[in-house]
């Protein structure tokens, strides 16, 4: 096979050659740079030429220049370091930080500390703290929180550390724990001081009201033997002291109940119980008070099997009715009609109290529920304010709400409504 | 036959109060101030029932009552707590210790004689039970005391095997007490509910109290097996 040798270029040729495609690219090259110089808005200093590569390279020094300038005059201290922690870079203000720490640079040879015997807590993202003197801090102590981010440095592998003075938020963090803390231990005495008082309330109480029916059953034996105007007035009298200690009791019992509940010590326990029964029950434990007080109650359960089970605390509930049937109960007047229903609307169980009493006023409705709160139309009608609030935090506790609708001098209608589907303790009894 | 009390208060008043209204119901009455001074008592003295406060001097009610369990003449006397402290704890706590009831201060005169009656009415029912046990032997025990004696036991097996055996699961002893009368009294809820289950009868009534089983299950606390009575 021939082989075709190609013959070399005459040296002339060659060299033009290689010229034009030389002054093509620094053709080239001038043209992006005065492209770039455009984009950056570089002038010349002599403004009726375009910018050139000279001015160019002015103003890439002068920006490093800048840049090194704004890294070291940084109010926060920043270090560049390499992967064994050896510092390259410290800032102005890291290197305030190290002489406050306690480090000497000589400005001749200055020998820098390795990042990790400087800091030897030092994490990412965590607070560092820190002893430094006193012109650094009056306290004597600083917290840093610090930022990293990896980087290249001259080629080689390194991390940028910025590190934030957070002292001030720090202190005010503290002095917000130290607040909660004591307020804790506030709360706490005060619940030692309710269970004492009302432990202390409840022995004189447990005398007086001995006495007082003593003295009943002793006016009743001295009216067989003797007939005096005065008996019938004594009588009144002890029976009404009877009533203001039942009263006194039943303060003393509900702050009892909503201090536990309000510490969180209330047990909640739902299991699957027949709320119909329940229902029916306290129903029938208050019926003879209604039929003393002449009040029908009517009670009908509407569910489709009335022995249903849903997950109640059955002790909680039943305070809530009873709760609720008596205020119904205290702000009737003799004839009116007290109608209990329960019902299933979707995926709620709805127990509703509707009385024809008195009503609430518009304007107090939003307060109900608060402690030791009264509606401005209750008149004499004997309470403490305080069952509404714990009838509320028992709704609360079965994930419940509680609904209070009220026309002035027609009745109240109260409806518990409960969620069907809460997570029981078991699924039989 | 007078019945006697053991009153526990240190409250002078109180204890003052208390023995007047229960003498004016015709019982004998034994005083203390304390625990040990009613231990002391104890030794001379066999009272019918014991009425303690807890929160008291040298020794406190729960610790009384532990000391009157262990001894043995005195380890099924009946036991009522009357106490200003009414947490949930203190009073599972006083049950668990064996006491029979637990009232709270300030008490009503009518709820500390019901209390009163239901604890007596129990031992006396007791003791009856304890003289037929021991009066028929073996074979001679009739089906009805063998059911009774399982209810105060709590003998889950043996009541249900008698109930297999059928028979009038109601029959009354003399003093008028039901099997289920006695599960109740001694707070066998498992031995009741069997009993109601195989259709004994919550509305008969208990003839030294006139309770009935239903409402002397709520006098007892066993809130939860009143309410499937119903």
């Amino acid at each position: 096979m021939s082989q075709l040798l190609k013959q070399p270029l005459p040296l002339r040729v060659w060299l033009e050659t290689e010229r034009d495609q030389l002054n093509q690219r620094v053709a080239d090259a001038q043209q992006k740079g005065q492209e770039l110089a455009v984009r950056l808005e570089i002038t010349s200093s002599d403004r009726s030429k375009p910018a050139g590569p000279h001015d160019l390279l002015k103003h890439f020094i002068a920006a490093e220049i800048r840049m090194r300038q704004l890294l070291l005059s940084h109010p926060a201290p920043l270090m560049i370091t390499d992967d064994e922690g050896r510092m390259l870079l410290t800032n102005v203000a890291a290197k305030k930080l190290l002489a406050a720490m306690g480090y000497n640079f000589n400005k001749t040879q200055p020998v820098y500390p390795l990042l990790e015997e400087a800091f030897p807590d030092f994490k990412p993202d965590q607070e560092v703290y820190l002893q430094v003197d006193e012109d650094y801090s009056p306290t004597g102590e600083v917290v840093l929180l610090a930022k990293e981010t990896s980087i290249k440095w001259q080629e080689t592998p390194a991390r940028i550390l910025l590190f934030h003075d957070i002292s001030v938020e720090s202190q005010a963090r503290h002095k917000l724990e130290n607040a909660i803390s004591s307020l804790e231990e506030i709360n706490r005495m005060k619940s030692e001081f309710m269970s004492m008082a009302t432990h202390e309330f409840r022995t004189p109480l447990a005398s007086i009201y001995s006495s007082l029916q003593l003295m009943d059953q002793y006016c009743q034996k001295l009216a067989q033997e003797t007939e005096s105007k005065w008996l019938d007035k004594l009588l009144r009298h002890v029976k009404r002291s009877e009533e203001a200690i039942q009263h006194l009791d039943g303060l003393v019992q509900e702050m009892l109940v909503l201090e536990k509940s309000q510490a969180g010590r209330t047990r909640f326990d739902p299991y699957p119980v027949s709320v119909g029964k329940l229902v029916e029950e306290v129903v029938d434990s208050l019926t003879p008070l209604a039929e003393k007080l002449e009040l029908p109650i009517s009670y009908s359960c509407q569910l489709e099997d009335p022995s249903k089970t849903y997950p109640v605390d059955a002790q909680l509930i039943q305070h809530i009715l009873t709760n609720l049937l008596s205020n119904a109960l205290k702000f009737s007047t003799p004839g009116q009609e007290i109608s209990i229903q329960v019902k299933e609307v979707d995926t709620w169980l709805c127990l509703q109290i509707e009385d024809q009493g008195r009503g609430i006023p518009a304007e107090d409705l939003d307060s109900l529920g608060e402690p030791f709160f009264r509606a401005g139309n209750v008149d004499n009608v004997q309470g403490t304010g305080l069952g509404l609030s714990i009838v509320k935090r028992f709704v609360d506790l079965h994930q419940g709400r509680l609904e209070i609708t009220s026309q002035l001098g027609q009745g109240s209608c109260f409806r518990v409504w409960l969620p069907i589907n809460l997570q029981s303790k078991e699924n039989e009894i | 036959m007078t019945k006697t009390l053991m009153l526990v208060e240190d409250e002078a008043s109180l204890l003052d109060n208390l023995e007047e209204m229960l003498e004016l119901e015709g019982f004998d009455i034994i005083k203390a101030m304390n625990g040990g001074e009613a231990l002391a008592q104890l030794k001379t003295h066999q009272p019918d029932l014991i009425v303690c406060d807890i929160m008291m001097p040298m020794m406190d009610g729960f610790e009384f009552l532990e000391k009157v369990r262990a001894q043995p003449e005195t380890a099924s006397l009946p036991f009522i707590f009357l106490t200003a402290k009414t947490s949930e704890e203190d009073q599972r706590l006083g049950r668990e210790l064996g006491a029979d009831d637990y009232l709270t201060k300030p008490f009503t005169r009518e709820g500390l004689l019901k209390a009163i009656g239901l604890r007596l009415g129990k031992q006396h029912s007791l003791s009856h039970l304890e003289r037929e046990r021991s009066h028929q032997s073996g074979s001679r025990r009739s089906q009805a005391v063998l059911m009774r004696i399982a209810a105060v036991e709590g003998d889950v097996k043996t009541l249900e095997d008698l109930i297999q055996e059928g028979g009038n699961i109601d029959l009354l002893d003399e003093q008028g007490n039901s099997a289920l009368m006695f599960a109740v009294m001694m707070r066998n809820e498992e031995a009741a509910r069997i009993l109601l289950n195989a259709g004994a009868d919550p509305k008969l009534k208990h003839p030294k109290t006139s309770l009935s089983v239903q409402e002397m299950a709520r006098t007892m606390g066993l809130n939860r097996l009143a309410r499937e009575m119903g």
